[in-house]
């Protein structure tokens, strides 16, 4: 039987890897010059898709949320600002993906713990 | 390939796939690497599926896909950004599926790329902030290695079944 697709690599393979490529740092060009954060920085933390609280970037401090207050946590996960950039410091999950990821700075850049439905990024002050 | 057969050997891989699917979760976590970011080995499968029954199959069992794991994972906002780079991937591999140029290496390399894309701009829409496109150039990035990892494993499956002569295909 015909096959539409074939297994091995042909010209057209290296064009779309080319054309990734290029797509991939035109992306990277076009973000950095036109989507830059405007004013303050703020840490926006998010339950579900809600936004709940917004934090100051300039702030070193430990905030912790409770699973009392948001019932979808598996447990209550602090969040740590320190030096212009943000971290999960302590959360209750199957693998901990969010506080392993260590400290952010970037704006844009989430920090996503799924299992607890929770996520903190920062962005700019005006959006929040 | 009768109908039952048919339907049989569809039902092991959307099986395969859900199962994969889980178990690169919990082998095999990346995610540490950036959210987001993972292998995707149960997209193998859709490689598979495409490769020996069509399009219609394709789209059929991504979908099935993504419902069955959602009854795990739950249909809050994962399922949404799911949904959104299965689409998106989906578009772009029927599109070079019919243009008949292409290998399965440039298929899954662009599917993994457009997943990424649709993923971030769904979580643009539901978090309504265009600062989370910043995270596209990541996604894009880390879609070119593991699709190109992924076609990789999925020929070297392919192969193998195209070579054993009693497999009707």
């Amino acid at each position: 039987m015909k096959r539409k697709i074939t297994l091995t690599k042909n010209t057209f393979d290296i064009y779309i890897l080319n054309l990734l490529v290029l797509l991939t740092a035109l992306i990277l060009v076009v973000t950095n010059l036109y989507n830059k954060p405007g004013g303050n920085l703020a840490v926006n933390v998010y339950v579900e898709t809600e936004r709940v609280d917004t934090l100051s970037l300039d702030d070193d401090i430990i905030v912790v949320y409770l699973k009392e207050d948001y019932p979808v946590f598996l447990g209550d996960i602090t969040l740590e600002i320190s030096g212009g950039k943000v971290r999960v410091e302590k959360e209750t999950s199957p693998l901990h993906y969010c506080s392993i990821q260590g400290w952010v700075g970037t704006p844009g850049l989430p920090i996503v713990c799924a299992p607890n439905y929770f996520m903190v990024v920062i962005e700019t002050a005006e959006a929040a | 390939m009768t109908p039952i057969r048919k339907m049989t050997r569809l039902a092991i891989l959307l099986a395969l796939g859900v199962i994969i699917n889980y178990m690169e979760h919990v082998l095999l976590p990346t995610s540490f690497i950036a959210p987001g970011v993972k292998l995707g080995l149960a997209n193998t499968i859709g490689l598979v599926v495409l490769y020996f029954f069509g399009v219609k199959e394709f789209i059929a069992l991504g979908i099935l896909r993504i419902v069955l794991t959602s009854l795990f994972t739950g249909f809050g906002f994962n399922f949404f950004i799911a949904l959104s780079g299965w689409g998106l991937a989906t578009i772009v591999v029927i599109g070079l599926y019919y243009s008949q140029k292409f290998s399965i290496l440039g298929l899954s390399m662009a599917a993994a790329v457009f997943h990424g894309i649709g993923q971030v701009i769904m979580v643009a829409i539901l978090y309504e902030s265009v600062l989370m496109l910043n995270y596209l150039p990541i996604l894009s990035a880390t879609g070119i290695v593991s699709g190109l990892l992924i076609a990789i494993i999925a020929r070297e499956v392919l192969r193998r079944i195209d070579a054993v002569p009693y497999v009707e295909t």
